[in-house]
Formats: structure tokens, C-alpha cells, sequence
């Protein structure tokens, strides 16, 4: 006899949103995250003087006794034509040798996963971004239509509290949304006219933060911290936003300190219940009418392919070997330039502007296909404190170091560009052979690739960038780029949803081909990276949807 | 005519076939090829060493083999550690040393932070930064160089005093070089190799470097060339030379026909177990330096402030005085190895350059000549540790000064990000 109606794998942006429609519903969820809970007040106050120096208390390469979270694949070699893009800074000079060099999956485990860390961008894809193959004869269409997931945009804006234009030209709408956009940055305000200058229109961007009081959240005070934690709750990161109210309706078994280890099966090739480490270490089973994995585009295939049975000797839900396949990222370039004047570039939130001109998929003069969005951000490049300058900006010592301190300090901007990556052959995820976890089993690993229209596209992105940021009169000082380095957070579609299970693990409704009462609800469901869109509202809709799939699944008794 | 010409064409083929019913009889093997001739002659040393060990008593190929097995397993994380020494000695760096639990690894790793249980090997130095070639090539090398002639040494005793059980300990120091063929013994060769490739102009040569052929083999078929092919097998034949080399060097491990005193040791065993053992002692100074470094003394004390006046004076600024960054800083420096390590040493490195310099000590040099020399070290190479010495001070002290209000003050910067936040962000700064 099942203890539970669901039982959902991990409590980030997707697991604690589904958690949360089901939960509202009626349905007994038991939730099991792997990381711990965090306490801002204790976790990450952002009061101390010494602020910089504490980031946020998570450590995304390696675990508490010094072991690697993640193993990666080969890596890439890089051709010496792309050397003018090559990631630098004043510290190590240039980053990476003549291999792409692997730094991390910046992911969060915790409760809330890695929105507790995210920059709150609530950005909603471009309709033709869900068309991709069909208009442009690259990427992969979504099973789905924009007009199916609209109203879970709206949803997920609504809980989330996200603050935006109430128009933007390259990213249509059907509704307003919840709060009006938050003011542009002083720093940003006075880069408006250097976006110009290159053909850009700089907005403010769309955000889950709140510019006002909300649900006993109260408004965001601009001190730019994000990235290590939102230490007073107005950034919508999903232990805020979903936890409580699922947590009120007495409804929901949430268990952190819990990885999953294995999805168990019955004799009929359902899933029959979830074997998770408890705070102990001891393992223990829980048993449901439902599994939702919702690990994130790394850990859920990992598990899936930990689930090795009789019926499934691939690994779970894996008849078709595409589990793992088709991990698609978004493509990043960032840089760091100094302005002439001092703009005081420490103060709002970390991307506050953002350019979409540029953001509607198309075939581009170079031949490659998708977009990209440039933003200003300030704090997203760490700019937060007189320490990052010091350590970073400002090399030397002496009374010479001090003088050009005080001269500069304030005036560092940073820009960010993000754009479309086509899933490729060679990025994937799959099992370790050789690293484990504490407990023995293979750690996921890694293969990231960059294909030719990521290296096109990124080359247009720089470009533009670097115009822009000389046309502010700035002094360019560090730049970085997927095009050397693996670093994101941004992974999405091993799981991807589609028509065909020959190149996709889950359906429509986001349920697996194969495995009738298995369902994603993170990143991996999703099919293509946007153009120029950060993932988390578009894997909150998602989740919210695969929420109700599973719900009306109930209903008709399956 | 016809006949003398075909001969003098063929001459290897002539001469390998005739090789194996000469050697068998017992000719003096002139015209053999010589790996044939060394494997032969390595596999008669080692026959001879086990029948004058064994002589006609079977129960002491146990005895022999549970001393091989326990030389292996106190060979296992003494080899690794003489990785780290030849690293150390030679300018380098070493952070992360794996030994496998079957090995010890679980009890040292309790005892010592930086080593780690585990890993797919026995035992390997996993995180080093050699300061070059010359000190790549001495990590890799220096384990085989220092205990394969000791091993050979002890063996040739316990041969001739038929003692199996410590012949068979001596004989796995002794051997180890042939178990690296597909490990160190390819990455020492390849390292002057691959720079000669790469100075040639091959790019990716040095990526044929690696303590494992069957990864480096990955590599050399992802590059795809037959030029890293070719480096591939230069590499492999080069490990193969370099075994040979050191274990004729070594000296066998058979007992030789020379006058022994009574207790079975002939001078030329004693002069190279001597000459190992102080080796191995000076090793283990330099271990013992890197691991266990001293703490800072008064005076040591008193040069890194004089240092910290040079990076962060007071004067037109807050200096590190005034924001007290002195005691923080050797907290943290001192705590953890490493840094304990690069900071007596670094400080040391002060003052040598201040005596070079004409002055008793690095405080009593003049501002202008201190900002000169620590110039001097901060030009050092990536990996050095003049250059790690500096960067660990000069990071971590800026980071600290600049973590206290009291510099905050002249850069306009006004207080940490909560609990206040920053509401006038869209104005102008100091508005």
C-alpha cells in the first residue's frame, strides 16, 4: 500500500512548485531533497563587514569530506582561430589552456536548490523558441504550444512575485504583470546610451523581486546580494515563494538530508516508490501512486540511470537510451570594464537591465540560428564590495594601489550576454566511471561541447558587447565565456519532453514514454534553452504543469 | 655472388634467428638484439637471486612472499610521498596526494590533511604543480631513482644470507620500476620528449604527457595524428629505456662473487645502501619542511609586518595597522599547512634578498629598496613559491583591510549590503 500519493525528488524551483499545485489539491506529497535547509538570518545576513568573503555556504565541486559532487567528460579542444575570445582576467591572465575548461554546475542542494542562489530573472521564452525546428530547421520543437504554457507563466509570476515592463516589444504577453518594474541602476541608467549607440533598447528586466510588500515578504532594499542569498526574503526563490503556503496545508512530508538513491519498479514497469538516505544515513523506502523527479538536468538522469531493474536494465525509463542525452545549456559571455567616472555600481540588484532586441530566434547573417539578450550586471559579476576590487580590478600594493582604490572604486560595470545552445551529440550527462558519492555510487558526469553555431552566435555577443562597452568609454578588464569555460547553472533537457520517444524521455504532459506514473518536473524537462532567457520561471510553469498532468492522471485513476 | 648479397641484406633477420639456439647453449650472446640480451640477463639475475634465496627449501617462497607483500604495502605510500618531495625540492608545489584505503589510505588520511583516501590507483600525487620540466621530471622520477638502488642493495644482501623474508621486502623496492612501465616510467619519458615536440612546433604535445598510457593512449587517438602517435610510442620506448637503465644501474639483485665481511654485505652494497639512506633522509627533512613546517619566529613576525607596511602603509590611507591585519592574517596563514609553509619560507626569502642587498634584514631596508624586492617576488612564476608566498599576503591581507569600515571610508563605500540595503541606487554616488 503506497504511504503517499507523490512522492517528488528534490526542492528546487520545479520539485517545490509541483509540490505546491499538488499539495493544494489535495494530494499527500512527501518531498525529499538531498541538501540541507538554510536559514538566511543565520546562512547568509549580508551584515558583517566581511560580507564578501562569505559566500554562499554551499560548495558546488566538492563534498564535505573533499570528494567531487560531478565528474566530467573530455574536454574540448579549442581551435587557436577562436583566440580573440578567450576567457581572461587581471588575476590569472588567461583561464584555460588549449582544452575547454570545466569549472563547475553551480547547483544549489538545499531547499529552494539553486533559486536560492539565482539572480531571479523570470524571463518567458519566445514562442518561436518552441518552434525552433519547424521555423528554422535547427534545434527541436516542444510537444507543446506557448498558448499551453501561458497560463502557467502567469501562475508562476503570480506566486513568484515578479516585476516587470508591462511591455516588451520582443517578449509577447496576454496579461500585465504582478508589480511594475523596478528602476534601472544609476550605473545601468548611465549605460542606457551606449546600448543605443549599437542598436539596443536597455529595459529594465524582468524579475522575481519584489518591488513592494507581498504576502509578508517585504520589498527588496538594492543590496545586491542575490547570488549569495537573499538574506530578507523578497527574492522570489522557491522556499519562499511555494514552500509555506504547500507547508500550511498539512499536506506536504518534506524531508531534507535525504538523497534519493533509487526509483523502485513493481512487476508491471510502474514506479512503486522512492529508497532515499535519511538524516541518519539509513536507508529507508517510501512508497507512492506517483514519482516526480525533480533534480535538476544533472541529478535527475543520474538517478534514472542508478535505477537499473530487471525491466529496465538501461536504467529507468531508458528503453530508448536517451536519458542523459541532449543536456542543453545557455550560452554566456561576461565582462567587467572600468568607467572613467564613478557610478557606484555596488548598489540595486545584480542584472537589472536587459537589451531583448536581439533575443527573437532567427537564422542570423553569420548562419547561425537562435539569439541572444545583453544585460547589465553589476552584482552577477560580483562588483559588491571595495574586497572584489581590491583582489580582482585593482592588482599592485602600496600607496600607488590605495590611490587608484579610491579613484575607481563604484566605477566597474559588468555586461552579460546569454543566447541559444542547439543540443549537440557530444553534451551529455551520464554515470561516472570511476568518481562516487559518500555512499558508493557513481557521481553524474558531465560532457559539454561547444558546437559551431554556439561559437558563432557567442563571437556576435562579444562583438556587440565590446562595441557597447566602448562606446561607454569603458576600459575593458576581465571577460569570460562559455567558449573556454563549463560554468553555469543553466542545464536543461535530459529529460526532454517531445513526440517521439526515439529522441525523447518524457511526453507532452511530462510523463515518461515508458514509465506511466513517472513525471519530470525541473530543467530536464525542458526542450531548448530560449534565446537569451534565463531558465527558472519557464522550469517553474513547467512543474506548475506537470502538477496538474499528474492531477487529472488521478482523477482517471492511473 | 647472388648468395653473399642476400646476406648482407638481411642481417637482423639473419642474426634473430640464430640467436636463440646460441643463447641456449650457452654462447656469450655477441650479435643477440640487445633488449633480448637485457630481458635475458634480467631474468637469469632474478633466477639466480631466488635459487641462492630459496636454495632447495620450498617453504621460504612463502616467507618471500609475505615479505614482498608487506614491502609493497609500506612501498605503496612511501613512493607517493617521495612524489611530493621531488615536487617540493625542486620549486614546486604539491596539494593533493590519493592512497588507496588497501594501502593505509583511510589511517593516514585521518592523520594527514592532505592526503585523501582513495582513488583508482594505489597510490597518486593528484594535485602538484612542478615549477617546470626539470622539477616535472624529478617528481616523477624520484621514488624509482632513490629506492630502486636501495632495494637491489638489500636484496643482494638477503640473497646471499638467504634471509626470504627480507628479500622478498627488498625485492619489491627493488622492482617497482618495471611496475611503472605503464605509469611514471612513461610520463618521465615523455616529458623531454613532448617539449622537444612541442618546441618543434606540435601544439598539443604536451598533452601526451600522463602517469597513466591507457588515458594518455585516449588522448593521442582524440588528437588523431600520427604525430601524437608517433609521440605516444617515443614515450612508451623511451619508460622502457629508462627501467632498463635504472635497474642495470641498480646492480641486480642476485648476489655477486665479491668479498662480503662476515655479516654478507660487500662494500659496494654498504656505499649504495648508505648513499640511498641519506638520500631517503634528506627526503624526509624536505617532507618534513613542506608538511610539517615551523611557526613564524619574533623576528619572522616583525619581517611580515615590515611587509605588510610595503603592500598597505598607513599615511594619506588607513594602513593594515589601523584596521588590524596582522593578527587575522597569521591566524589564517598559519592555520593551514600550505600557506604556514610558503609563509616561513617566504619570509626567510625577505630577508636572504635583504642580505644580498647589503642589509642585515629585510627591516632594515629602505621603503624604496622593500617595494623593489617585493616587486622582485611577485614577478616570480605562476606555481613558485616566492610568487604563492605573495600572492597568499597580498590577497588575504587586502581582503581583510578592505573588510573594515575604517578603509571603506575613502573609497565612498558606505556599510555592508544589509541590513540598510542601498536605496539610492539609482542616483548619482554621494549625491
Amino acid at each position: 500500500m503506497p504511504e503517499t500519493d507523490v512522492v517528488v525528488v528534490g526542492a528546487g524551483a520545479g520539485g517545490l512548485a509541483a509540490a505546491w499545485r499538488l499539495t493544494a489539491r489535495g494530494m499527500r506529497v512527501t518531498l525529499l531533497e538531498a541538501g540541507r535547509r538554510y536559514r538566511p538570518e543565520r546562512d547568509y545576513p549580508q551584515t558583517s563587514a566581511d560580507f564578501e568573503a562569505r559566500e554562499f555556504p554551499f560548495d558546488p565541486v566538492s563534498d564535505e569530506r573533499g570528494k567531487p559532487r560531478f565528474g566530467f567528460g573530455p574536454a574540448q579542444e579549442i581551435r587557436e582561430s577562436w583566440d580573440g575570445y578567450r576567457s581572461h582576467d587581471l588575476v590569472t591572465g588567461r583561464q584555460a589552456g588549449n582544452r575547454r575548461l570545466y569549472l563547475q554546475y553551480a547547483h544549489v542542494r538545499g531547499v529552494g536548490g539553486s533559486t536560492l542562489r539565482f539572480q531571479a530573472e523570470a524571463h518567458r521564452y519566445h514562442p518561436d523558441s518552441l518552434r525552433l525546428a519547424t521555423l528554422m530547421g535547427a534545434g527541436v520543437d516542444w510537444p507543446i504550444s506557448s498558448r499551453e504554457l501561458e497560463p502557467y507563466y502567469d501562475l508562476a509570476e503570480r506566486r513568484m512575485g515578479v516585476a516587470a515592463p508591462a511591455e516588451i516589444r520582443f517578449r509577447p504577453r496576454s496579461s500585465p504583470p504582478p508589480f511594475p518594474a523596478h528602476r534601472l541602476s544609476y550605473a545601468s541608467a548611465r549605460l542606457a546610451k551606449a546600448f543605443s549607440a549599437v542598436g539596443l533598447t536597455l529595459i529594465p528586466n524582468s524579475l522575481a523581486i519584489l518591488p513592494e510588500s507581498f504576502e509578508g515578504r517585504p520589498p527588496c532594499n538594492y543590496c545586491n546580494s542575490c547570488t549569495e542569498g537573499c538574506p530578507i526574503g523578497d527574492k522570489g526563490s522557491a522556499d519562499v515563494t511555494f514552500l509555506p503556503e504547500a507547508l500550511r496545508t498539512g499536506r506536504l512530508d518534506l524531508r531534507s538530508g535525504s538523497p534519493a538513491t533509487q526509483v523502485e519498479v513493481d512487476g508491471m514497469g510502474r514506479a512503486s516508490g522512492v529508497v532515499f538516505a535519511d538524516e541518519n544515513g539509513t536507508l529507508q523506502r517510501v512508497r507512492a501512486r506517483f514519482v516526480v523527479l525533480a533534480g535538476g538536468a544533472v541529478e535527475t538522469p543520474r538517478l534514472l540511470l542508478l535505477s537499473k531493474s530487471k525491466l529496465f536494465p538501461q536504467g529507468l525509463a531508458n528503453g530508448s537510451g536517451q536519458v542523459g542525452r541532449n543536456l542543453t545549456e545557455t550560452l554566456l559571455w561576461q565582462s567587467t570594464a572600468l568607467l572613467p567616472e564613478r557610478v557606484g555600481s555596488f548598489r540595486g540588484v545584480p542584472i537589472d537591465g536587459t537589451a531583448w532586441d536581439e533575443s527573437v530566434p532567427s537564422v542570423r547573417r553569420s548562419g547561425a540560428v537562435g539569439g541572444f539578450r545583453l544585460s547589465t550586471a553589476h552584482g552577477a559579476s560580483g562588483l559588491r564590495g571595495p574586497a572584489a576590487y581590491a583582489g580582482r580590478l585593482v592588482p599592485g600594493f602600496g600607496l600607488e594601489h590605495q590611490e587608484r582604490m579610491a579613484k575607481v572604486f563604484g566605477s566597474a560595470v559588468g555586461i552579460i550576454g546569454i543566447g541559444d545552445w542547439l543540443p549537440n551529440a557530444g553534451t551529455l550527462v551520464d554515470l561516472d566511471p570511476s568518481l562516487t558519492d559518500a555512499r558508493g555510487l557513481p557521481v553524474a558526469r558531465i560532457t559539454s561541447t561547444l558546437g559551431e553555431n554556439e561559437r558563432l552566435l557567442l563571437r556576435e555577443i562579444a562583438d556587440r558587447g565590446r562595441a557597447l562597452l566602448s562606446a561607454a568609454g569603458a576600459v575593458m578588464l576581465e571577460e569570460s565565456s562559455s567558449l573556454d569555460r563549463f560554468l553555469t547553472a543553466h542545464v536543461l533537457g535530459t529529460c526532454r519532453m517531445g513526440k517521439s520517444p526515439a529522441d525523447s524521455v518524457s511526453g507532452a504532459e511530462g510523463f515518461s514514454h515508458e514509465v506511466p506514473n513517472l513525471a519530470f518536473a525541473d530543467g530536464s524537462l525542458v526542450p531548448s534553452s530560449g534565446s537569451g532567457d534565463s531558465p527558472s520561471l519557464t522550469i517553474t510553469a513547467l512543474a506548475l504543469r506537470t502538477g496538474d498532468q499528474l492531477l487529472e492522471r488521478a482523477a482517471r485513476g492511473g | 655472388m647472388g648468395r653473399q648479397r642476400q646476406v648482407v641484406q638481411r642481417p637482423d633477420a639473419r642474426r634473430s634467428r640464430i640467436a636463440h639456439p646460441r643463447s641456449r647453449a650457452g654462447g656469450s650472446g655477441r650479435g643477440r638484439a640487445p633488449a633480448q640480451e637485457a630481458l635475458k640477463r634480467f631474468l637469469g639475475d632474478q633466477l639466480a637471486a631466488l635459487s641462492a634465496v630459496l636454495g632447495n627449501r620450498t617453504v621460504r617462497l612463502a616467507w618471500l612472499l609475505a615479505g614482498f607483500l608487506a614491502g609493497l604495502w609500506v612501498l605503496v605510500p612511501v613512493h607517493e610521498l617521495f612524489h611530493a618531495a621531488g615536487c617540493v625540492a625542486t620549486g614546486g608545489s604539491v596539494t593533493r596526494l590519493e592512497i588507496s584505503p588497501l594501502f593505509g589510505g583511510g589511517f593516514l588520511e585521518r592523520h594527514f590533511s592532505w592526503i585523501s583516501a582513495g582513488g583508482e590507483y594505489a597510490g597518486r600525487l593528484s594535485g602538484f604543480t612542478p615549477a617546470g620540466d626539470l622539477s616535472y621530471f624529478v617528481t616523477v622520477a624520484l621514488p624509482h631513482l632513490l629506492l630502486a638502488p636501495i632495494g637491489a642493495a638489500l636484496a643482494r644482501r638477503a640473497a646471499r644470507t638467504r634471509h626470504a623474508l627480507a628479500f622478498g621486502a627488498a625485492l619489491a623496492a627493488a622492482l617497482q620500476p618495471l611496475a611503472s612501465l605503464t605509469g611514471d616510467a612513461y610520463e618521465a619519458a615523455s616529458i623531454p620528449i613532448t617539449r622537444l615536440a612541442h618546441a618543434a612546433g606540435f601544439s598539443a604535445a604536451l598533452e601526451l604527457r600522463g602517469d597513466d598510457v591507457a588515458k594518455v593512449a585516449a588522448s593521442a587517438a582524440s588528437l588523431g595524428s600520427p604525430a601524437a602517435w608517433a609521440l605516444f610510442v617515443a614515450g612508451c620506448l623511451g619508460g622502457v629505456a629508462l627501467v632498463a637503465l635504472l635497474l642495470v644501474a641498480s646492480g641486480g639483485v642476485a648476489p655477486r662473487p665479491e668479498p662480503t665481511s662476515g655479516s654478507g654485505w660487500t662494500r659496494r652494497d654498504v656505499l649504495q645502501a648508505l648513499l640511498g639512506a641519506a638520500a631517503l633522509a634528506s627526503g624526509a627533512w624536505i617532507l618534513k619542511r613542506v608538511f610539517f613546517p615551523g611557526r613564524l619566529s619574533a623576528s619572522g613576525r616583525a619581517s611580515l609586518e615590515t611587509l605588510l607596511d610595503t603592500l598597505i602603509p598607513e599615511g594619506r590611507f588607513p594602513g593594515h595597522r589601523t584596521t588590524g591585519v596582522l593578527p587575522k592574517l597569521l591566524t589564517e596563514l598559519e592555520g593551514s599547512r600550505q600557506t604556514r609553509r610558503a609563509l616561513v619560507e617566504g619570509v626567510e626569502l625577505l630577508d636572504r634578498g635583504a642580505r644580498h642587498a647589503g642589509s642585515p634584514s629585510f627591516r632594515e631596508l629602505s621603503p624604496a629598496r622593500r617595494d623593489a624586492l617585493v616587486r622582485e617576488i611577485a614577478g616570480f612564476a605562476e606555481g613558485t613559491l616566492p610568487r604563492f608566498f605573495y600572492e597568499s599576503v597580498r590577497n588575504r591581507a587586502m581582503e581583510i583591510h578592505y573588510a573594515s569600515p575604517a578603509a571603506w571610508k575613502a573609497l565612498g563605500f558606505p556599510h555592508a549590503p544589509q541590513p540598510e540595503g542601498y536605496a539610492d541606487f539609482a542616483e548619482k554616488p554621494g549625491a
